[in-house]
């Protein structure tokens, strides 16, 4: 499990504050404690740094325990004052801890765990709550040290950039310092070049590995495997970086003297701003005296196989995930374009006899009467495109009511039939209505009702060809209603019909456009299955489709 | 002589408009009420410009565009169509049109179009 489904898991089942945080502090994620307790919208927290919602006169103190958590990777108990959304401050105390990053496995991030004092309690203790106790190493380079971290952090939510862009000359040699004084190997290689040389390495590399600067940089780093380069965690050594991905793999490296290491490699790929790959960076540690056995090395190579893996997961999931928004736009661009052309039609014909009307003033009476009667066809059918639309966004709201009484379904289908032949006067397919009943009761909301069978014989005439017929059957169980609407039409391809109660989603037909704003069969769905129903659709293509409505004859609440 | 035209259009207003439009500024008009009746009146009958829709049941105007431009290579084609994107403007002109104009459309604008083709 990766931190954001381990952290959701945790959420739903705890009673607890707990939240996750960027190095800098700012909230990843929060426990549903967290927003009942603060009040906040998730939106107004999520991204926010927690200063801003903290007591002023106890920032500091959080600060200096951010710090020190930041250093030893856990923190005391602190107690702080944080404001909520109705202006209250709440008493808190927060105990923390750096675990690793799922995303990256160089960064780090902070947990929380938060509980709600009593305002008695907090007075008590105020002030005397947190003694800061500092490693070694003087104030420069620990806070220097939390910056770069800091930074990574920050950046670790898009991709690593080099250099960094650090603002000073001052900052650039702190940062060279403390790369150079770090007691692991660093080691910086260009990707833009053939074979991926080195271009840096620091000292602590040339402590570990016994060859100086002047030798390695320009040449690939497998030089350390000597002859061994058919190690298995080479190969996913080798697989990550092919998809530029960072991997962390333990790997038997061989010093200038030839004496044998276990050398704990950390590569990350570095990307510029505009997100290109262009180095790596390599954090290689001297674990041997770790390392006891070559047992123990593969369960440990097997272990980080398996967080390796969960890393590519992970990778794989978020581009899954960009892949369905981008599928997700499409599908409204499509939405936009059709509408519109839905749109243009009628308003054509509106705007087109008005004009004329205006301007043509030898137009017969009998001519007038005709014109305006189609404007008002048209302005009727926008109206209707609106209504869909609306409904639609009813639906998604989830604010679509039924109004339930007892009716009969073999009159409400006759008239939604009516209705559908006296609404399209050009409409040629004829309707045959097949019952063995003549009257069915059913408890339903006969408007939202007639409603689906306008949008299905709408849907059916559609594909047919004109004076085919559309074939209308309501049979009866003893608990449940079908009504079956069939045409003998183009029938649906197998590649669409599990999509066409998805709402935008318009078959496509080559040669062949089909008009309609695709909300026509989402809505009968939707509204069929407020009533406790199923609609389902049957086809081949060349004879036709059959939908199928089932409806419960008495609805259980 | 009136100059003849033929009008490819499926919906149903927008004919009765077109038709009354056309024909109250002198012209003569054929209707067809999908693409392959117009490639069958094409065939037929003798036209001075062709004004088609591009949604059409069975052969769509793009169709029609590059069937005429193919056999009647002076005939005057313009396209009456709801889709705006370029695309398809793009589409069409590529076909043969001659002009593009996007519904909703000003009548005297496209009376003057048709008039410049002829
Ligand atoms: C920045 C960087 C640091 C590396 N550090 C080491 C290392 O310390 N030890 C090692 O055995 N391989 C290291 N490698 C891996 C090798 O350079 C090489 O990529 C690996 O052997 C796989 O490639 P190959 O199949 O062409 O040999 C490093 C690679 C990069 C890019």
């Amino acid at each position: 499990m990766n931190n954001v489904e381990w952290f959701d898991f945790i959420s739903e089942v705890t009673d607890d504050i707990i939240t996750r945080h960027t190095l800098g502090g700012l909230f990843l994620q929060v426990s549903r404690k967290a927003i009942t307790s603060f009040g906040y919208p998730l939106e107004e927290i999520i991204s926010q740094s927690p200063y801003s919602f903290i007591h002023e006169d106890d920032i500091a103190v959080v600060k200096n325990n951010h710090t020190f958590l930041i250093n030893e990777r856990k923190s005391e108990w602190v107690k702080y004052r944080l404001k909520c959304k109705n202006g209250d401050y709440l008493s808190l105390q927060s105990y923390g801890k750096l675990i690793h990053s799922t995303l990256d496995p160089l960064g780090y991030e902070i947990i929380l765990y938060t509980k709600i004092l009593d305002d008695d309690d907090f007075e008590k203790n105020i002030g005397d709550v947190f003694q800061m106790t500092r490693m070694s190493g003087d104030d420069e380079t620990l806070s220097q040290k939390y910056k770069s971290q800091k930074k990574r952090a920050d950046k670790s939510f898009h991709h690593h950039t080099l250099p960094i862009p650090y603002n000073t000359e001052e900052e650039i040699r702190i940062l060279y310092r403390a790369i150079n004084s770090s007691t692991n190997g660093i080691t910086v290689a260009d990707c833009r070049q053939p074979d991926m040389p080195l271009m840096y390495v620091n000292p602590a590399f040339e402590v570990m590995t016994g060859y100086a600067i002047e030798e390695v940089v320009g040449k690939n780093c497998r030089f350390l495997q000597g002859k061994d380069t058919d190690q298995p965690s080479l190969e996913i050594l080798r697989r990550a970086m092919l998809m530029a991905e960072p991997v962390v793999v333990i790997l038997r490296n061989y010093k200038k003297d030839g004496t044998l290491f276990w050398n704990k490699l950390e590569l990350a790929p570095v990307r510029d701003s505009e997100g290109v790959l262009t180095h790596y960076i390599g954090i290689a540690s001297d674990i041997s005296s770790e390392v006891i056995s070559r047992n123990q090395i593969s369960e440990l190579n097997l272990m980080l196989a398996e967080t390796n893996d969960q890393l590519r997961i992970e990778r794989d999931r978020e581009r899954e995930y960009a892949k369905s928004l981008e599928k997700i736009n499409e599908l409204k661009d499509d939405f936009v374009s059709s509408v519109s052309h839905e749109f243009r039609t009628p308003l054509a014909s509106i705007i087109g006899f008005a004009q004329t009307l205006l301007k043509d003033n030898t137009i017969s009476e009998q001519l007038r009467e005709k014109f305006l009667h189609i404007i008002f066809n048209d302005g009727k059918r926008l109206a209707r495109i609106v209504e869909d639309m609306l409904d639609i966004a009813r639906i998604e709201s989830g604010k679509s009511t039924l109004f339930k009484e007892t009716h009969d379904i073999v009159a409400i289908v006759k008239d939604a039939m009516s209705a559908f032949t006296y609404d399209k006067e050009k409409n040629t397919n004829p309707l045959i209505f097949k019952t063995n009943s003549s009257i069915i009761a059913l408890e339903c909301d006969r408007d939202k009702i007639i409603q689906v069978l306008l949008n299905l014989l709408t849907n059916a005439q559609k594909f047919s060809p004109p004076d085919e017929e559309i074939i209308i059957t309501l049979a009866e169980e003893e608990e449940i209603v079908h009504i079956k609407i069939k045409d003998n039409g183009i029938g649906i391809h197998t590649d669409d019909i599990h999509h066409v109660f998805e709402k935008f989603y318009r078959v496509k037909h080559p040669g062949q456009e089909i008009r309609g704003t695709g909300l026509g069969l989402p809505i009968a769905k939707n509204l069929i299955e407020l009533h406790g129903g199923t609609i389902s659709v049957v086809s081949t293509i060349g004879h036709g489709s059959e939908f199928i409505v089932t409806l419960p004859k008495r609805v259980h609440e | 002589m009136s100059k003849s035209i033929l009008l490819v259009e499926d919906e149903e207003s927008m004919q009765v408009l077109l038709d009354y439009v056309l024909k109250s500024n002198g012209f003569v008009v054929s209707l067809a009420q999908n693409g392959r009746d117009a490639l069958d009146l094409l065939q037929t009958t003798v036209f001075d410009l062709l004004c088609t829709d591009i949604m059409l049941p069975e052969v769509n105007g793009i169709e029609v565009c590059a069937y005429a431009r193919k056999n009647y290579p002076h005939l005057p084609i313009i396209v009456i169509s709801s889709k705006s994107q370029e695309k398809e403007i793009e589409t069409a002109l590529n076909e043969g049109a001659n002009d593009y104009i996007t519904k909703p459309f000003d009548v005297d604008y496209l009376l003057k179009i048709i008039k410049k083709y002829l």
